[in-house]
């Protein structure tokens, strides 16, 4: 019998034991410092087996199904199938924490050309990309309603399999947009920060446009069911969540993503204590969804909140690596690409922010030229936490990520020790988060989990025996 | 039900077997390995380049583009292919090395090995076609079989293979053609229990179970698709908890895991009264170990199992299985709202010895 390499992590005096291909289990000290001087009896030796921590020899079935999962955690998607694209930068808001650094609607020459939307086409077609999705940025997109159905008819007359997503803010419900959410293939994805006073302090200013904003909402939950829509909310004062929760379920919404302000773009200016926000923020974070989940336990209006439940997916999901804020290794332009109202790739959302406010040039290409591979490479090699110092003792390096674009926009560099990061620091308090729900065997906390990874809430632990000691 | 075999009268040219494919032409165009069918009352004639031959007009009449075996010297016709058959299934042998409890089908001293005329037959087949091929076990004529998939596939690269084995005879010699077939075969392999003495038990062989896993791992390391089976017995419906924990865990790389419900038919019929389990009374294991693979994110499917007997968020889970030349729906069923949904029963399904609990909602 022979033990796979593993890592261990200190819980509320429970220790846990992870292994790369994500397998984890809980035991106490006088275990673990067994395992680590290999002082182990026939009945641990068969837990170890049995939880994935053991193989017989070498090539066996154990060794093979380990290299497996191994392989399917690390292995990203060969081809391009996420397109952001934003095909204009002008927004008709103008939002207290904007991201994505906005100019004024009537700017001029902040718009994709003609000659930028026949390049994108055949950048699709040159990629072979047959299925994916296309999800429009801005500024405001719908400002170039005639590029989106442009692309829409492309689609259907290339009998191609993509999802467009309109990231927009509502502000203007017109027919012809009301007639492209007719597709199936069309959804929006839109802000809602909370219950009006919130909204309009932090988006809309104003009574009118926020009365319009609630009244097109309104329209297109109605009309086309609120599967046809996703929304996010931005926090910048945190007592607000339970609030904005709430509000999100009378909605009829079913999911909700709870982030605090992102340090970026112009934000940064504006919100300066967000460089190091790790307390105030998981503190919040963690209250509230301890409410949402005694609150889904208690009633059947229930949420889902989608940072919790991309965290149990990372652990309990092989080959989950679709979401590109926690994954690693995070390699930049392998299955999603951000192209920018002037043509350029950018790795991320982020990327395209930092560069517009000068403090780097994360640019990686551009539609006319194609990829600047060197520098492509230059950043995936910063982006593996496998190969990180500081990471690969980590418990939860398995299922963490590495984003050096966070790191290097609030640090300016990419070096920095990752426990220093607010990346590492944030990462570490939710895993310890959710791991100590995953221990606690607590019915609420069950049935919360179950709930978040396959909608059916109910009491089952899907993990089997986690807990190793001898009375076992 | 539909007779896949049929006897029929002949006056036909040739003492060959040979194979023909249904198509609506003029007779002066038919090639050789085609032929037109007609209604003709009690008869159903076909017309082939070698004379025509009859059998009875009892259940489907044949439809365009389905493929027939036609045994001459025994007359005999196989309904080879039927264009809209959830399923084809080449029975290749009724010898099998195991003698499992609940088997439908108990082993005899019986081969099916015309592989010439299945490969014939195979080029005939719709583009992107699946066969599926069963015993008793298959590949206890594992040299010839693979042969022959190794020859339809290379010139009939899209035709896809569902395989029902026992896994007891693949070794490591076969890690080459494996590799080559991987993408074309599906393998449905019988797994049921983690515990290798309950699994033996069931199949009746000692160290079945050791033998399906070394089989698995020369599966994973060819790439190789595999459907995990595990029919629902009182002898296993305790373990279904641990079994699926043993899954996730050790049996990523699987495609899917079909949980079964019996057929009651040969032996499963004979023993009926100790191993049929009532999910219409309990669900409670099959809810967990559901559970556990879609937490897991792989892929679980309830085979066999009428809508009415499984709790409302599990009926999700259900596949309509049962082919559809042996499938019945009830008196129950009369105007129940799910039965387009629903894969009823087996033709030999006893009401008596049935579920305790059928019928589902009327409006």
């Amino acid at each position: 019998m022979n033990l796979f390499p593993y890592q261990f992590h200190n819980i509320n005096n429970k220790k846990l034991i992870t292994n790369d291909a994500g397998e984890f289990f809980f035991t106490n000290e006088k275990h673990l410092d067994k395992l680590i001087k290999r002082e182990i009896d026939g009945k641990f030796t068969k837990f170890l087996l049995n939880k994935g921590f053991m193989y017989e020899k070498e090539n066996d079935l154990y060794w093979n199904n380990f290299k497996y999962k191994l392989v399917k955690r690390k292995k990203l998607p060969d081809q391009l199938s996420y397109f952001m694209i934003i095909p204009t930068l002008r927004c008709n808001l103008n939002c207290s924490y904007c991201q994505v650094s906005r100019v004024d609607e009537k700017a001029k020459n902040y718009d994709w050309s003609a000659e930028d939307l026949k390049l994108f086409l055949n950048f699709l077609e040159t990629n072979n990309t047959t299925r994916g999705k296309i999800e429009f940025q801005g500024g405001e997109p719908t400002l170039r309603l005639d590029i989106i159905n442009k692309i829409q008819h492309w689609i259907k007359n290339n009998n191609l399999n993509f999802d467009l997503i309109i990231c927009t803010n509502l502000q203007n419900l017109s027919n012809d947009f009301k007639k492209l959410l007719e597709n199936e293939n069309v959804f929006i994805s839109t802000s809602i920060d909370g219950k009006k006073s919130i909204h309009q302090k932090q988006r809309t200013k104003d009574k009118g446009t926020t009365d319009e904003f609630y009244k097109n909402l309104d329209f297109v939950l109605k009309n086309y069911g609120n599967d046809k829509i996703s929304a996010l909310p931005t926090f910048t004062d945190f007592s607000k969540i339970d609030e904005t929760v709430e509000y999100y379920k009378e909605l009829g919404l079913k999911s909700i993503f709870l982030r605090p302000v992102n340090f970026q773009g112009f934000a940064r200016k504006k919100y300066p204590s967000s460089l190091n926000q790790v307390d105030l923020w998981t503190d919040a974070y963690f209250k509230s969804l301890d409410k949402i989940f005694l609150n889904n336990h208690k009633s059947k209006d229930r949420i889902l909140e989608f940072g919790f439940e991309n965290i149990l997916k990372r652990i309990f999901n092989v080959g989950y690596n679709g979401y590109v804020d926690l994954r690693s290794p995070n390699f930049y332009a392998k299955d999603n690409v951000i192209i920018d109202y002037d043509g350029k790739f950018y790795p991320s959302d982020e990327a395209r922010m930092l560069t517009r406010i000068k403090l780097m040039d994360f640019s990686i290409g551009n539609l006319r030229d194609g990829f600047d591979n060197d520098k492509l490479s230059k950043f995936n090699w910063n982006s593996m936490n496998e190969t990180n110092p500081d990471c690969i003792n980590c418990a939860y390096q398995p299922y963490c990520g590495i984003d050096i674009v966070d790191d290097i926009s609030r640090y300016s560099r990419a070096d920095l020790p990752k426990y220093l990061t607010s990346f590492c620091q944030t990462h570490m308090k939710k895993f310890n988060y959710v791991f100590d729900k995953i221990i606690s065997m607590d019915p609420v906390n069950l049935f919360n989990i179950n709930g978040h990874l396959t909608k059916n809430f109910n009491y089952q632990p899907p993990f089997g025996q986690i807990y190793y000691d001898t009375t076992h | 039900m539909i007779r896949l075999t049929r006897t029929i009268e002949h006056e036909l040219t040739v003492k060959e077997s040979f194979v023909v494919k249904i198509v609506n032409k003029n007779f002066e165009l038919l090639e050789e390995n085609e032929a037109i069918s007609k209604n003709n009352g009690n008869f159903i004639e076909v017309i082939t380049k070698y004379g025509k031959f009859k059998f009875e007009n009892i259940d489907e009449p044949l439809s365009i583009d389905e493929v027939l075996i036609i045994f001459t010297e025994v007359n005999k016709c196989q309904r080879f292919f039927r264009p809209s058959a959830t399923i084809n299934t080449i029975l290749l042998t009724e010898e099998c090395d195991q003698l499992c409890i609940m088997c439908s089908q108990p082993p005899k001293n019986k081969r099916y090995d015309h592989f010439d005329l299945f490969y014939e037959a195979a080029m005939l087949i719709p583009f992107n076609s699946t066969l599926g091929i069963s015993g008793g076990e298959p590949t206890l004529l594992k040299k010839n079989l693979f042969k022959f998939l190794n020859r339809v596939i290379t010139v009939r690269n899209d035709i896809r293979f569902h395989i029902l084995s026992n896994c007891q005879h693949i070794e490591n010699e076969d890690i080459k053609i494996l590799a080559k077939l991987s993408k074309n075969i599906l393998w449905g392999i019988p797994v049921y229990s983690h515990i290798p003495q309950t699994h033996d038990t069931i199949v009746g062989k000692k160290g079945s179970f050791v033998r399906v896993m070394e089989s698995f791992n020369y599966f994973i390391q060819t790439g190789s698709r595999v459907e995990l089976r595990t029919v629902l017995l009182q002898q296993n419906y305790e373990d279904l908890p641990k079994l699926s924990e043993f899954i996730t865990t050790h049996l990523n790389w699987i495609e899917f895991w079909a949980i079964m419900q019996l057929e009651n038919f040969g032996y499963a019929k004979m023993n009926w009264d100790r191993i049929f389990f009532d999910n219409s009374k309990s669900f409670e294991n099959l809810g967990y170990a559901i559970n556990t693979i879609s937490a897991k994110r792989m892929n679980v499917s309830l085979y066999n199992f009428p809508l009415c007997t499984i709790p409302d968020f599990y009926r999700k889970y259900a596949v309509r299985s049962i082919s559809d030349w042996k499938q019945k729906y009830l008196d129950e069923c009369t105007g129940c709202v799910e039965k387009d949904y629903c894969g009823g029963f087996f033709e030999w399904y006893n009401k008596e010895k049935g579920y305790n609990k059928i019928g589902l909602r009327k409006s």
